[in-house]
């Protein structure tokens, strides 16, 4: 499928966001941008294991448990 | 009070207060006869023959403790040099005047009672107009904010006021703090060209010494591109280390706020108010206090320097180069082990993932936005709408390929930082408004993988003439003290810092 206008307009409807025909072009050259980065980036092999760099922590919400925050921070 | 001058001066009024609080009689010859300490002389910007808006947070806050300046006359002088010199250098979009002068009025009343907070109390600062102020609009310099009066302050916000400073504007920003440039906010080493960005206003009222210290917000680079640009101090701390609530984000996992200041050690003194867990900020780090300040005079000598390789900076103005590598030999007479680095391949790839990161996570925020006010967006000097509504266009694959790519650039830097404290590279590729075309400039990296940079003034360009050029010095994470530590040793060799833009 041809990264054009049109599947622009119809990825945007997709995500609930209606672009008026007069901001497409920009919005696909911005898009075409975002699309060079992404090949670049994709040239470097992930390794199977290599995770996300994102978590999040967890408190105890337990009364008096003598846990303390688990999972951590980037 | 002078004989013949029924004016009661703002120093009068200190002598007045102390002398009432202590129990000392107090009769009409004395009030005609101040003590030689003090000096009659009405609220202006000069006080002793000192301009106080040049003074840095540590020469106005010593003042300051010792009752020899009150924080009204210093909040009055600052706030008629704003009046003065705003309508040039645009740094401001809100001027919160009233209460200012309410916070020096309190302050001062509080240091007379004995009630001294710190070296922040009285001092006046600034703050990005992303942070919300309770009370005062916080605009995010959009459209779409332009109403936006919040009820409560961001941690940052908080923890000034509770250290005493004072609060006396909101600092000019692109909209929604997209952008290297502050339209509208200008240089003032030449008002011809831009004050950087984002923390543009920022920058600009330190350069032009409108405000002593000040706030600012680093996604991609923007509080060390103004700092530079403007030729003062700005730290982008550890991720995680200075709070997040409250603060119009970019993106949420690559957003830092931080200190801006006319000197490394003023630098400090903020981060010592701001830094802190935040139960509130859920990226907030869980690490020990520390004092920032007092850990600046050590020693450099012995300590492992980097700096980037000539070859990494190839494309950068020739007086940016110059400066940088001048720098270099300041710390090797310093007696630093410096090193020449080099950056593996590979990073240049992974990098990118800062970009993808970054837009991702800003088309989620502004979603609602793209929504339903849309045609609020500026059209001119401003990129968000179509950056954001082509990020929401972005798959969560797409997004999670990015995050696992940045994952193998922490690991990377995590191997050329270990024969290291600090690393050097120039903050900007070139002074303010130069084009210069480069594959990389080394700022986005330090948002990417969280580690702590600073920027401060390294030199001045010649050609165009000057310009400031800044050094940016990052060091591994939550070695925040380290970083101003080596900045401090190199500031204390130089006089860039001294250096005031004839306004």
């Amino acid at each position: 499928m041809a990264v054009d206008q049109t599947f622009i307009k119809n990825l945007a409807e997709a995500n609930g966001l209606n672009l008026p025909e007069e901001r497409l072009d920009a919005v696909l050259r911005q898009y075409q941008s975002y699309l060079r980065t992404m090949e670049r980036i994709d040239t470097v092999p992930l390794e199977r294991e290599s995770e996300p760099a994102i978590r999040y922590s967890l408190e105890s919400i337990n009364p008096g448990s003598a846990a303390g925050p688990s999972g951590g921070r980037r | 009070m002078a004989e013949g001058n029924n004016k009661t001066t703002r120093r009068d009024f200190l002598e007045l207060s102390a002398a009432a609080l202590t129990g000392m009689a107090f009769t009409a010859k004395s009030a005609a006869s101040p003590p030689a300490t003090l000096q009659t002389t009405t609220p202006t910007s000069t006080s002793g023959g000192i301009d106080l808006v040049n003074l840095t947070i540590v020469e106005a806050s010593e003042r300051i403790r010792r009752k020899q300046l009150s924080p009204v006359e210093l909040t009055q002088a600052v706030l008629h040099r704003i009046e003065a010199l705003n309508p040039k250098l645009g740094a401001f979009i809100t001027v919160a005047s009233t209460e200012a002068m309410e916070a020096a009025r309190t302050a001062e009343r509080e240091i007379q009672q004995g009630r001294y907070k710190g070296p922040l109390h009285g001092i006046p600062v600034g703050v990005k107009d992303t942070h919300y102020t309770k009370g005062i609009r916080t605009t995010a310099a959009s459209n779409i904010l332009k109403d936006f009066i919040p009820d409560f302050d961001c941690t940052n916000v908080e923890r000034l006021k509770n250290a005493g400073a004072i609060l006396v504007g909101k600092m000019n920003l692109p909209e929604f703090s997209f952008g290297g440039n502050t339209p509208g906010c200008h240089n003032p080493w030449d008002l011809s060209r831009n004050s950087g960005g984002s923390s543009g206003g920022s920058g600009s009222a330190l350069g032009g010494c409108l405000i002593l210290g000040a706030t600012g917000g680093d996604t991609s680079g923007s509080i060390r591109n103004p700092a530079s640009t403007n030729g003062c101090v700005g730290l982008k701390p550890t991720f995680g280390v200075v709070s997040r609530y409250g603060v119009v984000p970019i993106s949420w996992t690559l957003d830092h706020l931080g200190p801006m200041a006319k000197t490394v050690e003023d630098t400090a003194i903020l981060l010592n108010a701001l830094a802190g867990y935040d139960p509130r900020d859920g990226f907030s780090a869980r690490v020990p206090a520390q004092d920032y300040r007092r850990q600046l005079r050590r020693n450099i000598r012995g300590r492992r320097v980097g700096y980037i390789a000539e070859g990494e900076i190839a494309q950068f103005h020739p007086n940016t180069k110059k400066a940088f590598f001048d720098a270099v030999k300041v710390y090797e007479g310093l007696g630093a082990r410096v090193q020449e680095i080099t950056f593996p391949d590979r990073m240049r790839a992974t990098g990118g993932a800062h970009g993808l990161i970054r837009i991702a996570e800003a088309a989620t925020y502004h979603r609602e936005f793209l929504r339903t006010k849309a045609d609020q967006y500026k059209t001119a000097d401003s990129n968000v709408r179509t950056t954001v509504e082509a990020g929401s266009l972005l798959t969560a694959a797409q997004y999670l390929r990015c995050q696992r790519a940045r994952r193998l650039f922490l690991e990377d830097m995590a191997k050329v930082f270990a024969p290291l404290d600090v690393l050097l590279t120039p903050t900007m590729p070139a002074p303010a408004d130069v084009a210069v075309d480069v594959p990389e400039t080394y700022r986005n990296w330090w948002n990417l993988c969280g580690y702590p940079a600073i920027s401060l003034t390294c030199g001045f360009s010649t050609n165009p003439a000057g310009l400031p050029i800044g050094l940016q010095v990052a060091a591994k994470p939550f070695e925040d003290s380290t970083t101003l530590a080596a900045a401090f040793a190199y500031e204390s060799a130089t006089d860039w810092h001294t250096r005031h833009p004839n306004l």
